[in-house]
Formats: structure tokens, C-alpha cells, sequence
């Protein structure tokens, strides 16, 4: 039966995430926007190599030194976890690049499968690098002197002291300001000015990025979480298991969440970013779970199913590994526009004076920008959530038409 | 194994009911079917939509969706283990090892987003302490068994990228990967055009030679009975009607309900002539009748049906359960339904039993 027959070429077929790629890149516009939001995470990730006021070298009579890479992970400069991890992925993430994109290259030429194992064990080993890289630092407590280094530098120099200092283009900290220099117009040296307190607009709003982009990322993650097992489980079984959580999924999307955001918020002393991306996900997580409820009622009555119990799988394997691949492609375009969404909501709280004050944000920059009436600090962060939304939107909007077969190119 | 085990029968259902609970009613869609099968033997349940044949194949290893539906009664002995009491962990183990099955629909059988290779051999390393590699050895030289022209690359490729046909082969395949010492197969042709119905048919018969399992085959079709069943269950609304060997069946149907099946098959009409068809149609399991529950559409009806029917064994394994069975010695021609419709509507006479009998 099988001899005659003609054997076809290896030529591997497409799985159902590279046909979605492919489809993806025949939208311009989407991956236009896809490179656009790539540029910002670089930016969020290498920021401190453009934007810092500690020199990357350092000698004023006393030996070479790098204070900047010091700094990198001192509890004294970045007070934020969130530049810390940032800073972390900067250094170790970029070192574990490259052993992972050897494995990617000396896989091409495996099968499917070991092949994806193989980058999969890759892209964990290095993930579990960064986060015990992460892990050791936070343990380390770094805590150096507060140096302020170009006016020691300047102070030394008066002395008479030659100083050798290389610092990064934009040699300024996005936290301290310089009180000699407060409301100053844009220029070369600050590209956006300063605001009341002497910091440098345009440093802020690079750091912000940073915090704009955990925010979205973090509370989607969270919130796609909770709602996808949440949203499974009410799927799968039905009746009244399902009834239940449908009824609380009600509860919570009848009380307006802006409200109920703000009223939350309202009570957390000392709020910080995580308490927000939680208020975030605590209110949002209805959306994956309504979509992955509806996906899983169509799903489970499918002979699939059927044939999987009858393989002899468990439950839970059923539920995450066979219907969970078939119902994801709506949530991940949810968790897209999510993200984006998220980012509106914690402008929207650091404006309104509830989110982290001890965090450069795009709306806490908003916020100074309200208080102090200068146009920079709010026509900047406003332009950088208007460009970050539009290009979530879009990007999710791409993603969303090439999972539809009916618009397939 | 000892003497006692050997002796038992592989599947050995007893009295099993299983009944769903809805609300509109109690539905006993199973309701007291019994029936054998051993080793490298294949039994055929037969009977129309509705009477109960899937739900009996689902209830061996409890796959029905539970709620509704329930296992009320009986006992399901594989190997003299009852499945209906066996604890979950313990059912998962016979699940797809010692019992598998094989669905009705071959094009939503398979999970759209794993490849075929990844899905059979993730059956295989379930069951069996393998290394990957074997199992994937396992799963190609299945798909070359099962007739996958060029296996060794269309184990990568996705359900999409199949037909119909080759779908129901690598359930066939990813069904038999762990060798079961039984296969449930659930209308495994229907979903297919009749020559590869043919083959699949053909290909089941093969691996039971050589792999020895028993096959509980379900269909509604008579003439994949004749072709591949040793035994046949006739079932009615939830009931074993009639049981026995297939040659004893088709040549001497003794249950008026087996009769009518019959002569139902489109070559049994006469050429240009009307379709023989039993009249009504099965009764809603929400109200069975009391009794014999074909009596409502029996012509042998009569006031005793209102009772259960007894059992009549005509020894050979060939039992029926029937208040007026047709006996052999009842001598009777194959009436033409167009003839006996015209004559008088009030007593059906197709119910003669046809005298040369045979296969269809």
C-alpha cells in the first residue's frame, strides 16, 4: 500500500503559529507598529546607557573606576525594583543572548519537535539566569555614597584636580534634580527642558517607559492568568460551577472600574506600582475569562476531547494542554489591547494624584505637569502614551485579523 | 494468567444502565444491556439512531458527560475488574492502554494544533516507559501499518493538512500504539466514502489478526455487520433485542425488530419499488413503553407485551428477548411491502420470516 506511492520532499509543513506569523507580516502597518514597540523596549531595557549622571569611567587621581556599572544595582540610585530588574536584563539578559541565539542557529536544521525542545530548555535556562541574576543582586543590597558626580568632578576640578570622567550623552539622574536649574526651555543640553525640580524632562520620560511598559505587561500577565484558569474551568465543567463564577464575573464588571480602581487605590497607604497592577488585574481579569469561557464551551464538545479522555489523559491535562492551545489566539489579542489599556489606567491614576509618586511614570509626569503649568510635562508624556496606545492598538488589531481565516491573504 | 481469567470473557457487561438526568426527565438510555466479547473476537451493535449503541460504547469506560448522565446499575468486567466502581486513577490506566476507542468523526478526533507524530506518540509515552525516540519509532511504524503512504514526513504534518480517511487511520493508529486488548470502535466508517470504508474495515480486520483484541464494533450499517462481525448485539431503545452469532442472525432473525432491520436494506427492495421501512420511529427515552418497548411499532403485538419480554434462548449464544418471537418452522414469504401496505393497513404481514434467509 505504502511502497508505490512517491515520497515527498522534507519540506516542512507550517504550524498554525508560523501560518498566523506569516499572516502577521503581510500587515504592513502592524509590523510597522511591531518594530515601533520593539524600539521602546530596547529603550526600556538600554536606557541607562544613554541617560545617567554616573560616569562609565572615572578617574580623578585615585585609579580607573566604572561608577556607572556600579550603580547599575545600587539600592541607593535605582531605588525602583523595576529599574533594578530592567538593569539586571540590561547586563545578564544581554550576556545570555548570545548562547541562546548559538542554540536557535545550531537547531534550524533539527526536526519539529527536538527542535523546539531544544530552544524552549534555551529560552529557560535563560529566563532562570536573569531572574537568580536578579535574585543575587536584590540580596546583594548594593549601597554606595550618594555622589553626585559632575559637581564632584566640577568641585575637583576647582581644586585645581585633573578628573577623567565619561558619562553617557544625557548625564543626568531621572530622580535628582539640580535646584539651580528648575523650568529651563528646551535646549541641546535638555532636549525637553526641566521641570520644577530641576530634572530633565526627557531623562524622566525614558526611565517612564520602563514603568509604563512593567505596568502593562505585568498587570496583562496577571489579570491573563487568573481570567484564563478561571475562565477554563468555568468552561469546561459547566452547570453550576459555571453559573457561580458567571455570576461573580457579573459582580465585578457591573461596579465601573474606574471607580472601584480609584476607591482601592484610595486606601492603599504608600502605594507602589505593584499595589496598581494588581487594582489593575483584580478588576480586569473578566475579559480573558469570559473569552476563554466562550472558547471552551465550544471546544469541549468536540470529538478531540472525547478522544483525549479516552487516551487516558487527566483533567487538567485535558484542560490546559489539549483545549487551552485551541482557545489562546482571542486572548492573546485581548492581552494586546489589555496592555494598552492597563497603560491608560495608571496614567489615568498617577494623574488623578493615586498612583506611585516615587516613580518617573508617564502620568506622574503628567501629573507635575498639571500642578506646575509647564506644557513639556504634559504634551511630552502625553505624545509618548498617545504613540505607545496607537501602537499596542495596532499591533493587536494585526494579530487579531491574521488569526481570522476569513481575512487570510 | 490462571485457568479462571482465561476462561472469563475479556468485556463481560452485565445488566449495565446508564441513565441522564435532564430537565425534562430521567432518560434510560441504557437500560439493562448485557453482552460478551473475547479475545480476537469482534461483536457488532447494531440498532438506529438514538437506541443507546454509543452511549453503551461510552459508559464501558465511563466517558459519558457526567452530569447528566450516570451509571445507575450493572457491572462493566474487563478482565473481571468492574470499570463502573474502578477509582479515576485507576479507569485512566485502562483508558487507552487495555480499552481503546475509536470516534465517529474522524476530522474533529484529532486536536487541531499538535502535529500527528506529537499526539500519538504523547498517547504512547503515557502508557508505556519509553524514551521519545522510541515512541516515535512506535508512532511511524503505526502509520505505515495503518497505510499513511510516506509516513515517515506526514508524521509531522497537522490534522489540517489530512483527508478524512487518513485521519481515521492515525486514530486507527494512535488507538492501537499502546496494543489494547480491546477497541471500541464508534461508527468508525460513517464519517467516509465506501471505498475507504472498505479498507478501513479491511486494515481493522488485519491488526486483529495479528494483535489478537477484541472489537466492539458500533454501526447502523448491516452489511459492515456481515462483512466483520463474529457475534452481533441487536439493540432497541436501550435494550439488547436480539443476540447471537451473525450467521444465525442473518439467517434466522427471530426478533420482529431484527426482521424489520432487515428488510430495510435497500437491496432487499424490489427493483423501482418502495423502500421497506419499519414504521414510527424510536420512541423518546422520556416515555418508553412498559414492556417490550418495540411493541408499539411490533405488527406481532399484542396485549402481553405490555409485560417485559422473556428470554428465549435458541441455543449457540443465539438469544431473544420477545413475547412472539418468529420461529423457524414458521413457514413465511418475503412480503412486498407495497403489496402488504395495499392489501390492509391494519395487519402488516412483512413480518414472515424470509425462507431462504442469508446474508444481504
Amino acid at each position: 500500500m505504502t511502497s508505490d506511492v512517491p515520497v515527498a520532499p522534507p519540506v516542512e509543513d507550517p504550524s498554525y503559529g508560523q501560518i498566523v506569523w506569516g499572516q502577521f507580516q503581510k500587515r504592513r502597518i502592524a509590523m510597522a507598529s511591531l518594530f515601533g514597540l520593539l524600539s521602546l523596549v530596547l529603550v526600556a531595557v538600554y536606557v541607562p546607557l544613554f541617560a545617567s549622571n554616573k560616569p562609565f569611567l572615572w578617574n580623578a587621581g585615585d585609579g580607573l573606576s566604572s561608577p556607572w556599572l556600579l550603580a547599575l544595582f545600587d539600592r541607593n540610585f535605582y531605588e525602583n525594583q523595576v529599574d533594578i530588574f530592567f538593569n539586571t536584563l540590561m547586563v545578564f539578559g544581554s550576556l545570555a543572548a548570545v548562547p541562546v541565539a548559538v542554540v536557535f542557529r545550531r537547531s534550524r536544521t533539527l526536526r519539529r519537535r527536538p527542535r523546539q525542545a531544544a530552544r524552549q530548555r534555551a529560552l529557560l535556562a535563560a529566563l532562570a539566569f536573569v531572574v537568580v541574576a536578579f535574585g543575587a543582586v536584590n540580596a546583594a543590597g548594593m549601597q554606595q555614597e550618594k555622589t553626585v558626580f559632575p559637581k564632584l568632578q566640577a568641585q575637583l576640578e576647582g581644586q585645581g584636580q585633573a578628573v577623567t570622567a565619561i558619562y553617557p550623552p544625557l548625564p543626568y539622574s531621572f530622580r535628582d534634580g539640580e535646584l539651580t536649574e528648575t523650568r529651563l526651555p528646551a535646549s541641546l543640553a535638555h532636549p525637553l527642558g526641566t521641570d520644577n525640580a530641576g530634572r530633565d524632562v526627557f531623562v524622566r520620560l525614558l526611565y517612564g517607559t520602563r514603568i509604563s511598559l512593567t505596568i502593562g505587561v505585568f498587570a496583562v500577565a496577571l489579570y491573563i492568568t487568573l481570567g484564563t484558569i478561571i475562565g477554563s474551568i468555568a468552561g469546561f465543567y459547566g452547570g453550576r460551577v459555571d453559573a457561580l463564577i458567571q455570576r461573580l464575573i457579573e459582580v465585578v464588571i457591573c461596579i465601573p472600574s474606574l471607580f472601584l480602581i480609584l476607591t482601592v487605590a484610595a486606601f492603599i497607604e504608600d502605594r507602589s506600582i505593584f499595589h496598581i497592577m494588581i487594582i489593575i488585574a483584580a478588576v480586569a481579569w473578566t475579559t480573558p475569562a469570559r473569552l476563554v469561557r466562550a472558547e471552551f464551551l465550544r471546544l469541549r464538545n468536540l470529538d478531540f476531547v472525547s478522544a483525549a479522555r479516552a487516551v487516558g489523559y487527566r483533567e487538567g491535562t485535558i484542560i490546559f494542554k489539549e483545549i487551552l492551545p485551541n482557545a489562546i489566539g482571542p486572548v492573546l489579542v485581548a492581552a494586546t489591547f489589555g496592555v494598552a489599556r492597563a497603560i491608560l489606567i495608571e496614567s489615568t491614576m498617577s494623574f488623578l494624584g493615586l498612583g506611585d509618586i516615587t516613580v518617573p511614570s508617564w502620568g506622574q509626569i503628567l501629573n507635575t505637569g498639571r500642578t506646575t503649568s509647564i506644557w513639556t510635562l504634559i504634551l511630552a508624556p502625553g505624545f509618548a502614551i498617545f504613540l505607545t496606545v496607537s501602537l499596542l492598538n495596532l499591533v493587536g488589531e494585526g494579530f487579531r485579523d491574521a488569526l481570522d481565516p476569513k481575512l487570510r491573504r | 494468567m490462571t485457568d479462571a481469567r482465561a476462561r472469563r470473557p475479556l468485556l463481560d457487561v452485565v445488566d449495565l444502565r446508564t441513565h441522564f438526568f435532564t430537565d425534562a426527565g430521567v432518560l434510560p438510555s441504557v437500560d439493562g444491556v448485557s453482552f460478551t466479547i473475547d479475545r480476537g473476537e469482534t461483536l457488532g451493535i447494531v440498532g438506529e439512531s438514538g437506541c443507546g449503541k454509543s452511549v453503551t460504547a461510552m459508559s464501558i469506560l465511563r466517558l459519558i458527560p457526567q452530569p447528566p448522565g450516570r451509571i445507575v446499575g450493572g457491572q462493566v468486567l474487563f478482565e473481571g475488574v468492574d470499570l463502573t466502581t474502578l477509582p479515576e486513577p485507576e479507569l485512566r490506566k485502562v483508558r487507552g492502554n487495555d480499552i481503546s476507542v475509536i470516534f465517529q468523526e474522524p476530522m474533529t478526533s484529532l486536536n487541531p494544533v499538535y502535529t500527528i507524530g506529537d499526539q500519538i506518540m504523547e498517547a504512547i509515552l503515557l502508557h508505556q516507559q519509553v524514551e521519545e525516540d522510541t515512541a516515535r519509532a512506535i508512532a511511524l511504524d503505526m502509520l505505515e501499518r495503518v497505510g499513511i503512504p510516506a509516513a515517515a514526513t506526514r508524521i509531522d504534518e497537522y490534522p489540517h493538512q489530512m483527508s478524512g480517511g487518513m485521519k481515521q487511520r492515525v486514530m486507527i493508529a494512535m488507538a492501537l500504539s499502546c496494543k489494547p486488548k480491546l477497541l471500541i470502535a464508534d461508527e468508525p466508517t460513517t464519517a467516509l466514502d465506501v471505498t475507504i470504508q472498505a479498507q478501513i474495515l479491511e486494515l481493522l480486520k488485519e491488526l486483529q489478526a495479528a494483535e489478537g483484541m477484541g472489537i466492539m464494533l458500533i454501526t447502523h450499517d448491516l452489511g459492515v455487520v456481515a462483512e466483520t462481525c463474529d457475534r452481533v448485539a441487536v439493540l432497541y431503545a436501550g435494550q439488547v433485542a436480539e443476540t447471537g452469532a451473525t450467521a444465525d442472525i442473518f439467517d434466522r432473525p427471530t426478533h420482529p425488530y431484527t426482521l424489520g432491520l432487515m428488510q430495510s436494506l435497500p437491496d432487499r427492495a424490489p427493483p423501482g419499488g418502495r423502500l421497506f421501512t419499519i414504521d414510527g420511529m424510536v420512541p423518546s427515552p422520556l416515555d418508553f413503553p412498559t414492556g417490550c418497548r418495540f411493541r408499539t411499532r411490533c405488527p406481532r403485538a399484542s396485549g402481553t407485551c405490555a409485560v417485559p419480554p422473556p428470554l428465549h434462548d435458541l441455543g449457540g449464544g443465539h438469544r431473544v428477548w420477545c413475547h412472539h418471537p418468529l420461529s423457524a418452522d414458521e413457514p413465511g414469504e418475503l412480503v412486498d411491502r407495497n403489496e402488504a401496505v395495499e392489501d390492509d393497513g391494519t395487519s402488516p404481514t412483512w413480518m414472515e420470516p424470509p425462507r431462504g434467509g442469508g446474508q444481504p
